[in-house]
Parts: structure tokens; sequence; C-alpha cells
């Protein structure tokens, strides 16, 4: 280009500063970027975040256990089902609490139709950033059947609180086991759908193929975790690696992509939807009768001590650092959640991306902003 | 025809000033038949903030479909929007932000609180970061409670606004805030 | 994960508590360069815990840190339960005001995963540590919320910045003497707009 437009032409570039966000589409949620652009590149990406800090980790101190485990799905809240899981984890370790084996079995199930419905969103949204809105109606309907599931095991369509302390809140309902089978059937055909209209398409392919490209080595530099270090080729995943609950009972794939572009942070969420709803199919199948709930004390006192759990949670390690001083209250609680570790990887990847390929680029990063800013 | 001074057929709300042309009944006839326009095709300007900002996407998908009632164009400048559906958590770090954007919308907007963050602080009310309701930066038309309201309760929160359109409730703001 | 008695015998002044890796203030810095010349180590979170005088500090539960052989090899060998379980915190409770500070580490070597959990206990009047930002970069984000909320300072960094409270914020809201400035809920416009016109 640069061959016929000269600089006395007046079309040259400057450098100018560009806000992307708070309030912003593409951005979803509350996220800011600064950019420095140049014409149309990047030339530095600044992230901003913290429009959504809710203070959370104070609140906790001034309230009980049990008050705290709603709280936690308001953080990652396209995923809610699976935040508890980890805070769960970490109060049944802190008060050697042995969780029933059914228990265990409903919290995998409903755990990984929340990843479904997470992952759904995720595929929905990238798209609709390319302004493709029809695949978006696809996945979001999707969706909503999974939300229906998880309405009628726990009573809220999207903030689902169905974990507590030693188990599961209820059990399941009449008639639930074969409606998630009609579900996740239907939910796969229309993912098939949104495949084939979405992964070949050209433009989609040529905004996300080959951009910003993160190596494995990157990925573990940078803390990434979850489907996005995945996509760098590695087969990191807390729930093969360190299985809790019964995930060493099922027989799954830890799926991964090699290239580590955005294509395949994308890509390896599709995948991943597959491999849940196998899981689904396969726990449901062994699922035994039993208790839904150790016992634990309404007045619950653990012992003074610290604990530290973690999952892998929709979009990474989801990890709870509980301390217990021996009163009703936790004296500090700690959250360590995968989307604010994930974008540190932004300010180094953006430079000399276009301003769209930026906008495939955060998307495929999938984050939430409360799970950022908590 | 010449409507108003303003000479664009749209008096502006909280412009209390009739021309001399077209004066009371007149006036208030015209816009009571805006108003009932206005309902029926409110443009809400995206503004998720947190968990209810995804029920928001929920109403307009298409089990939901807002676009019955002419609400679903989701305009991501609010320049080109009348109502506001605050959906979410309002922090401190927000607040300024979301007034920026509320004067940047034109006359007449209305503003929705959606979820029982905007309406209160919800649970988050405690917090040292977070506004106890969207209400103390800008005025509120219509409160949705719950954490978060289904999609139906967002619905119907955008039909309130438009029935008070229609009986003329949301008439004029004692003051341009 | 590898067995944490060989990593502690690679990195200097580190010793095994509890299945913490616990270190020295003064050493702190020698012993992450320690671990990051093991190599294969990914951080991925660091927290701070706030222990100032009077707070009741946790009381060493069952295990007595007397038995000191015997329940490390036990801590050492424990199968990927995941984490020091319910492990005691610090065996004795410290008796000056000061911050525990826990880095948090994968071992990506390993097929197995654990956490390995890198401690440092920090006076509360001083509280500065190096920054590891330049070993590891995932440190950038995580080092700024902890001087956000908690007010430990990381030197050697180029910036140090607010990142999740606004820049004129004052105090660090997760240490425990802070009080949260108290709220007015100030007359809101719209209520005036409903006495003025009798009710919506
Ligand atoms: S009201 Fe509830 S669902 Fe809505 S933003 Fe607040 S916490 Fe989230």
């Amino acid at each position: 280009m640069s061959d016929f437009i000269t600089e006395a032409d007046g079309l040259e570039t400057q450098e100018f500063i560009l806000n992307l966000g708070p309030q912003h589409p593409s951005t979803h949620g509350v996220y800011r970027a600064r950019l420095i652009m140049d014409g149309e590149t990047v030339i530095s990406a600044e992230n901003k975040v913290g429009y959504l800090h809710r203070g959370i980790e104070k609140l906790a101190e001034g309230i009980t256990y049990a008050q705290f485990t709603p709280y936690t799905t308001r953080f990652d809240y396209v995923a809610g089902a699976l935040q508890p899981w980890a805070w769960c984890l970490a109060l049944e370790k802190l008060g050697n609490i042995v969780v029933p084996e059914r228990a265990e079995y409903l919290r995998v199930i409903v755990g990984e139709l929340q990843r479904i419905a997470s992952h759904l969103v995720m595929l929905g949204s990238i798209v609709l950033d390319f302004s493709a809105i029809t695949p978006w109606t696809y996945v979001f309907n999707a969706r909503e059947d999974i939300s229906d599931l998880l309405e009628a095991v726990s009573g809220s369509r999207l903030l689902v609180n169905y974990f507590v302390n030693g188990g599961v809140n209820a059990d399941l309902p009449e008639g639930w086991i074969p409606k998630v089978e009609k579900a996740l059937d239907s939910m796969l055909k229309r993912l098939d759908d949104f495949d084939r209209m979405v992964s070949g398409n050209e433009i989609f392919v040529g905004r996300t193929k080959g951009i910003a490209v993160v190596s494995a080595e990157e990925a573990i530099e940078y803390g990434i975790t979850g489907a996005s270090l995945r996509a760098s080729g590695l087969t990191f995943d807390l729930r093969k690696d360190s299985p809790y609950s019964i995930y060493d009972r099922l027989d799954f794939e830890v799926q991964s992509m090699p290239a580590g572009d955005s294509f395949d942070r994308y890509y390896v969420r599709l995948l991943e939807i597959r491999e849940s709803a196998k899981m689904v199919r396969q726990a449901l199948k062994q699922l035994p009768a039993g208790d839904i709930r150790a016992k634990v004390a309404k007045v619950w006192r653990p012992a003074p001590g610290e604990a530290y759990a973690a999952i892998e949670a929709a979009r990474g390690i989801m990890g709870y650092q509980v301390v217990s001083d021996g009163t009703v209250k936790p004296y500090r609680v700690h959250m360590r959640s995968p989307s604010f570790c994930n974008i540190g990887i932004i300010p180094a990847k953006a430079p000399g991306l276009t301003l769209q390929d930026f906008i495939a680029f955060i998307a495929s990063l999938d984050f939430v902003l409360g799970d950022i800013d908590r | 025809m010449e409507l108003t001074d303003t000479g664009v057929g749209l008096p502006a709300h909280g412009q209390s000033e009739p021309s001399t042309l077209i004066k009371g009944k007149v006036h208030d006839g015209i816009e009571s038949i805006l108003d009932f326009c206005r309902g029926n095709s409110l443009w809400p300007v995206t503004f998720g903030l947190a968990c209810c900002a995804i029920e928001m996407m929920t109403a307009g998908s298409a089990r939901y479909d807002l676009s019955r009632f002419g609400f679903e164009v989701f305009r991501p400048s609010p320049r080109q929007a009348d109502l506001m559906i605050v959906a979410g958590t309002v922090t401190d770090k927000m607040a300024p932000l979301l007034k920026t954007i509320y004067d940047q919308m034109p006359e007449p907007k209305y503003v929705l609180a959606m979820g029982g963050c905007a309406v209160c602080g919800g649970p988050f009310a405690d917090s040292y970061s977070v506004v106890q309701g969207v209400d103390t930066i800008v005025p509120v038309d219509v409160y949705v409670p719950g954490c978060p309201p289904r999609p139906e309760a967002l619905i119907d929160g955008i039909l309130k606004v438009r029935a008070m359109l229609r009986d003329r409730k949301l008439k004029e703001r004692p003051f341009n805030a | 994960m590898r067995d944490i008695t060989i990593i502690a015998a690679a990195i200097p002044a580190a010793e095994v508590k509890d299945g913490l890796l616990v270190v020295p203030a003064k050493e702190i810095e020698g012993a992450l360069d320690g671990l990051k010349r093991l190599g294969g180590f990914m951080l991925f979170d660091i927290s701070a815990v706030d222990r100032p005088t009077g707070s009741p500090a946790p009381q060493p539960a069952a295990s007595t840190p007397g038995a000191a052989p015997g329940a490390l090899a036990a801590a050492a060998s424990a199968p990927a339960s995941a984490v020091p379980g319910a492990a005691p915190a610090q065996s004795s409770a410290p008796a000056q005001p000061c911050f525990e500070l826990s880095y948090r580490f994968m071992d990506m070597r390993e097929k197995a995963k654990d956490v390995l959990t890198l401690r440092v206990i920090i006076d509360r009047d001083h509280p500065v540590v190096p920054s590891v930002a330049r070993l590891w970069p995932a440190a950038d984000v995580l080092e700024r919320e902890v001087w956000d909320l908690m007010g430990i300072e990381f030197s050697g960094r180029l910036k140090q910045e607010r990142i999740l409270l606004k820049s004129d914020f004052v105090g660090h809201p997760l240490r425990k003497d802070f009080v949260a400035p108290k709220r007015e809920r100030f007359p809101s416009p719209s209520w005036d707009r409903k006495a003025a016109e009798g009710g919506l």
C-alpha cells in the first residue's frame, strides 16, 4: 500500500488513544482496554478492570459459611453452578466432611451441564462479535433447554445454588433424567448445525486462524488455565490430573487443540461441550441411590485452620483459600479466579493486531467480568 | 405541519413551553400520540453490568423474543437509545461512567433498574465499593426486583414503561439530571 | 507433583511445614529464583492473610508440631489429595503482627497435579517483598491485586497502581483494621418526582 500512498497525500496515519469499554457491546461486560492505535492497528493495550469490583472477600468475613455459599455463584455468573463447588470442597476439607456418593454424582451432572451452558454462551458471543446473529440464537436456544434443567433441580435459571457444604441441596425432581437425555440430544444437534455454520465460515476463519497465537510456554508463564490453555496444545485439566469428586470413574478425554490461536480457543470449547455431554450421560448411568447430603451442623464451626481447594471451572482453575479461626464466620476467604489471570496475556499479544482481530482475541479468551473483578 | 417551535415535530420532554400556535389540548393530544408510538418502540442501550445482563440477553433471544413488543433494538450507543436498562451491580468506579452515559442519551429517556443490585445494592449493599442502588445516581422509572429477575420479569418491566407512557405518567422530570 | 521434600532441598532456606514450603522473609527472593530454576512450575495464585496483633490467631489443630520428622514424611508422601487438606495453618501462632503471603504453583512437569504452596511471613509494619513479575509474568496482575486490597508492596516493579479499586480510594480494604467509609443513601431524584406527582 505504501507504494502508492505517500505522506504527501495526507493519508498517513497517526497514533491515537482508543478507549474500548467499559460500556461496549463486544467487551462482554465492563472490561476496558486502553488501546494505543495507529490507524487500525493496535500498538499497545492495557487492561483496565475493576468496574465490577464488589468487595466480596471482605463481605465474606462478616457472614457465616452457609450464608456465603450463594454469593459464590455471583462471580462467574455465566457458569454459576460450578463456582460453589470449589468453595464447598474447601469447606469439606476444613471440616473433614465426607460427601455421600450420590451427591458427588449429582454435582458432576449439574456441574457438567453448567459447563455446557457456559461454553454455549462463549460460542454465541464470539460469533455475535462478528455481527453474526443467527448462530447466536441457535446456541442460546440450546442453552435455554439446559437452563430449564438446572432450574428444575435448583429453582434458579442462571445462578444455580445447588451445591452446599456437605453435598447438594435437593434430590432430582421426578422425570428429570429423560429430560436430560432429550435436552442433550437436541443440544448436540443444534451444536452440529452451529459447527457447520460457523467453523468453516470464511470470514470467521479469516479473522481467527493464526491470530494472537499463544504458545504453550507462554500460556504457562502467564498462568493461563482452562480451555484457553488447552487450546495451546496442553492437556492440563484438573478433572483428569488431580481428580476430585468422582471424575476418576468417568471415561473422558481431555480435549486440546495444537495451534493456540483464536480459532483453536473457540474450537476447543466446542469439543469440550461434546465431551461434557458424554460425561453427563455416563454419570447418569452410574448414579447410585443414597443420601444427598452429609450431616453438617446448622451452626457450623470448623476447627481453626486453613484449607485450599481448586477445581476446573468453566474458565480454568477456580481456587478458594479459606482460613478459619474457629468461629461461625470465616477469618479470611481468598478466591483465585481464572479470568483474572487469563487476561494478563492481552497486553502481550495485542500489539500488531487490527482492532477487529483484537475483538475476536478477547472474545476467544472467554472471560467474565464478575470473575475478574470479584 | 409545524408542530412545535423546535420545528422538527418532536416536542422534547422537559421543555414544557409549547409554541404559541399549539397549546393546551392540541399539544397534549399530539404528545400522547407520540408517547404511544414511543412506547411501542423503546430502544434500550446495551448496558450489561453483571449477572443480570445475561438474563437481559436471554430476554432478547429466541425463546423470550423481546422483539414481539418492538424493544429488541439494543443500541450500543447511548445517543441512539431512549431506555437505559441498568442490569447489574453499580460500583463506585462505574458510577461516574453510568452518569455520563445517561447524560449522553437524548431526551425523552427512561431508566429501568433491573435486579436487586441496581435497585438497592442487592446482596452487595454492605460492600465498600458498591453503590446502594442506581437511583442515587440517575432517576429511575421502573424497578424490577429479583436476583436475577427472570426474562419475563424484565419484559414486564419494559411493558410497565410502555404503560406509563400511554397513561402519560412519565410527563416531565422535575429536574434535568 | 514432584516430592515436596526434594523441592525443599533444592531451594535455599526452605523448610516443609504442614505440607507448605515455608521461607523466611529475607530469603524469599532466592527461594523464588530457585523454584524458577527448577523449572516447570506455573504460578497461578498469590494471596495474603492479615494477622494483626490481638486477632484470633489459629490454634494448632490435632497434629502437634513436636512430632516433626514423622509428620513431615507423612505430609510429604500424602497422595494427591490436592493441597494440604485441612492443614493446621501455622503450627505456632505468630506473636508479631504480620501478613502471611502465599504463592501457589502447579507442577506442569508431572502428570499428577497438586498445589505447591510457598508461604512467607512478612512484617506488618513494613510489608515489602521483591516482585516476581520478571520470573513469572502471571505475577503482574496478581501482585497488583494483593497490593490494591492488602497493601503489600512488591518492590522492583515498573508500575504499582490500583487495579480493582478507584485510583483515589483510601486504604486497603482487606486489612482487618480497614473501616469502610460510611455511606449516606441520599434522597434520590426519583423519590422527588414520585413525591411531586403523588406516586407513580
Ligand atoms: S441482582 Fe443478583 S443477579 Fe443481578 S447483578 Fe446483582 S447479584 Fe447479579
